[in-house]
């Protein structure tokens, strides 16, 4: 374009430009027969592989899926796996001999065996709600603190700190949890079990708050400092402009990251392993008993059974029915995301 | 600088803001050098100079929206109807809810067009939703938006032009009632029909309002301006009625600014 602007002004230039070199259009090399529209062949190989590497992610999942899936669904046609567990008994209660009602049971070692998974899921849901009901504000209000408030001092100290408790092993976390916050937290609130539900939230939220705190902070600090004037000259406090202007105008990012500390809570192994008491006991609401995650379940017992036998398809299933319920509800938080974003930019 | 005040002092008028020996730092750089400057009362006052002359630094220190900058220092006294506004115990809220301000760049909330005009309201504690829409209304007549947007005020303010979203922030910034407006090239990435409505916008105000707008655009300071200050590396070189600034400059490097020969 330039070129082009130079060429036609050569003719009248005026006085004040006529010191400007002018340059010439350079000569187009013409590559052979091809016609010199044509994508040059580095480029095109260039986004070939891109596209390859970005199936390759894809395809690893799906496959993972699938070798996952191929253990499990043979206990639908085995022989031997009818022969020792009905199906409908992995799903719903049962009066097992000994028993006066109906009851769900993980004893995959009694005789008989027992595979119920629903004390399993209620175990990894009550110890994945309760470290969300922790983490959530607290990695958010940390968030906030900092972007917005902590002098910069503060700020350049507590963020890699906060980032660097991501990386520290979980299962030193889950020894901490067992040994010192287990003792402590017993000591405090009179707990009737050493080892138990709100143990093994908090540790497990010392895991998703560094998660949720990151990817906060970064939403924060990505609002455009505009807005933030814009408040500040209608007379808003600092306060309100926090509250009333960033908070919603980062929510999208906020609920990114809220997401991610789930999937990584519910998909949390060490900790919960350690610090949960893992007894499987059927309890909706009492977050003072040991609980037994899925998580836990598949990690303990994997090892140690037969491979093939219905021990192991159950355990298969588990990990089956796990990556179901974290991919679903990935999905329905980014439509959720989705629709915040959607609502924050244009249109009604 | 004498010139300066007796330019204003020829036709008496009430002063609105006063300016007087103002030095603003940013950490060693000394952007505003001892600038004394009167803003007449319900006038439009035109801040023009080349880039990085401090038009824009001396804007935002008549709201103190200097303060948010950490490394910013400011030394001087600046009164609005003869209260300094960096005065001991001054809370600069109070003081940007008297004196408004309109960005160059506009900066709608991601809220509906209706939450945007409200919100100052809101913030300034106003709970009555009657009052409210009353407000809303007429802040977006008054900044010659309502007519377009009256039967959308719940979608999105980011659906809006360029120009409709400079109008809407002008909106945001009546609806609080301020006494003065500060306008950072209001204009300046709007096409020409836009600017011309903002410009008669501006023209309108100025009946109600304190106006002090700082522009690239010369044309638009001998449009819409009644006096004119003319800034060069961080000192007020002239000011004085926009007319005669432009006609009769009495400073040789204005008269080379406006003529043109820099800037």
């Amino acid at each position: 374009m330039t070129e082009q602007v130079l060429d036609a002004g050569e003719h009248h230039a005026p006085a004040a430009n006529s010191g400007r070199r002018i340059t010439v259009r350079p000569h187009r090399a013409r590559s052979g027969l091809a016609s010199s529209f044509k994508t040059p062949l580095w480029h095109r190989v260039a986004e070939r592989t891109i596209a390859v590497l970005a199936l390759a992610a894809i395809a690893a999942i799906a496959l993972i899926f699938i070798f996952i899936a191929r253990e499990a669904v043979p206990m639908f046609w085995e022989v031997e796996f009818a022969e020792e567990v009905e199906i409908r008994d992995l799903f719903f209660a049962k009066e097992w001999n000994g028993y006066d009602e109906p009851v769900f049971i993980w004893q995959p070692v009694g005789e008989p065996a027992k595979f119920n998974v629903v004390p399993l899921f209620v175990g990894s849901l009550k110890v994945t709600l309760l470290a969300m009901l922790m983490s959530v504000p607290l990695g958010i209000g940390c968030a906030m603190f900092i972007a917005l408030y902590a002098p910069r001092a503060v700020r350049e100290v507590v963020k890699p700190v906060i980032e660097l408790l991501a990386g520290i092993p979980s299962v030193v976390l889950g020894f901490f949890a067992l040994m010192v916050l287990a003792s402590w937290a017993q000591a405090t609130f009179g707990f009737h079990f050493r080892l138990n539900a709100v143990v093994a939230a908090i540790g497990l939220a010392l895991t998703i708050v560094p998660v949720i705190f990151t990817i906060a902070e970064d939403a924060i600090q990505s609002v455009p400092q505009t807005l933030n004037e814009a408040a500040l000259a209608l007379g808003a406090r600092k306060y309100q402009v926090a509250l009333r202007v960033v908070l919603p105008a980062a929510l999208p990012g906020i609920a990114a990251g809220v997401v991610l500390g789930f999937g990584r809570a519910i998909g949390e192994t060490m900790i919960v392993l350690m610090a949960s008491g893992n007894a499987a006991i059927m309890e909706l609401f009492d977050f003072t008993t040991s609980v037994r995650t899925v998580t836990a379940t598949i990690a303990a017992e994997l090892g140690e059974v037969a491979q093939g036998d219905a021990h192991w398809r159950v355990l298969f299933l588990l990990g089956v029915m796990l990556f179901a319920v974290t991919f679903v509800l990935n999905i329905v938080g980014d439509l959720a995301i989705q629709r915040l974003q959607k609502k924050l930019t244009a249109e009604s | 600088m004498s010139e300066s005040k007796e330019a204003v002092a020829e036709t008496p008028v009430n002063v609105k803001m006063e300016t007087q020996g103002v030095n603003v730092f940013y950490g060693d750089n000394h952007a505003i050098r001892n600038v004394d400057l009167d803003i007449a009362d319900r006038s439009v006052t035109a801040l023009i100079g080349p880039s990085g002359c401090g038009k824009s630094t001396y804007l935002r220190a008549l709201n103190r929206m200097n303060d948010t900058i950490d490394s910013c220092r400011f030394e001087g006294r600046i009164l609005l109807d003869g209260e300094d506004i960096y005065g001991r115990g001054v809370d600069p809220v109070e003081v940007r809810r008297r004196v408004g301000m309109v960005f160059q760049k506009s900066n709608p909330f991601p809220k509906s067009i209706f939450d945007n005009v409200a919100f100052g309201l809101r913030i300034g504690g106003e709970k009555d939703k009657d009052v409210i829409a009353e407000r809303v209304e007429e802040s977006l007549k008054g900044a010659a938006l309502w007519d377009e947007v009256k039967d959308r005020l719940q979608s999105s303010a980011l659906g809006l032009s360029g120009g409709q979203q400079q109008r809407l922030c002008i909106a945001r910034c009546l609806a609080v009632w301020p006494e003065v407006i500060l306008m950072d090239e209001p204009a300046s990435a709007l096409d020409p029909i836009a600017t011309a409505k903002i410009e008669e916008l501006i023209r309108e105000l100025r009946e109600q309002y304190t106006i002090v707008i700082v522009t690239h655009s010369m044309q638009q300071a001998a449009r819409v301006s009644d006096s004119t200050a003319f800034f060069y590396m961080g000192e007020l070189i002239e000011h004085g009625k926009t007319d005669m600034m432009f006609t009769r400059p009495t400073k040789k490097r204005t008269e080379e600014y406006i003529s043109g020969r820099f800037g």
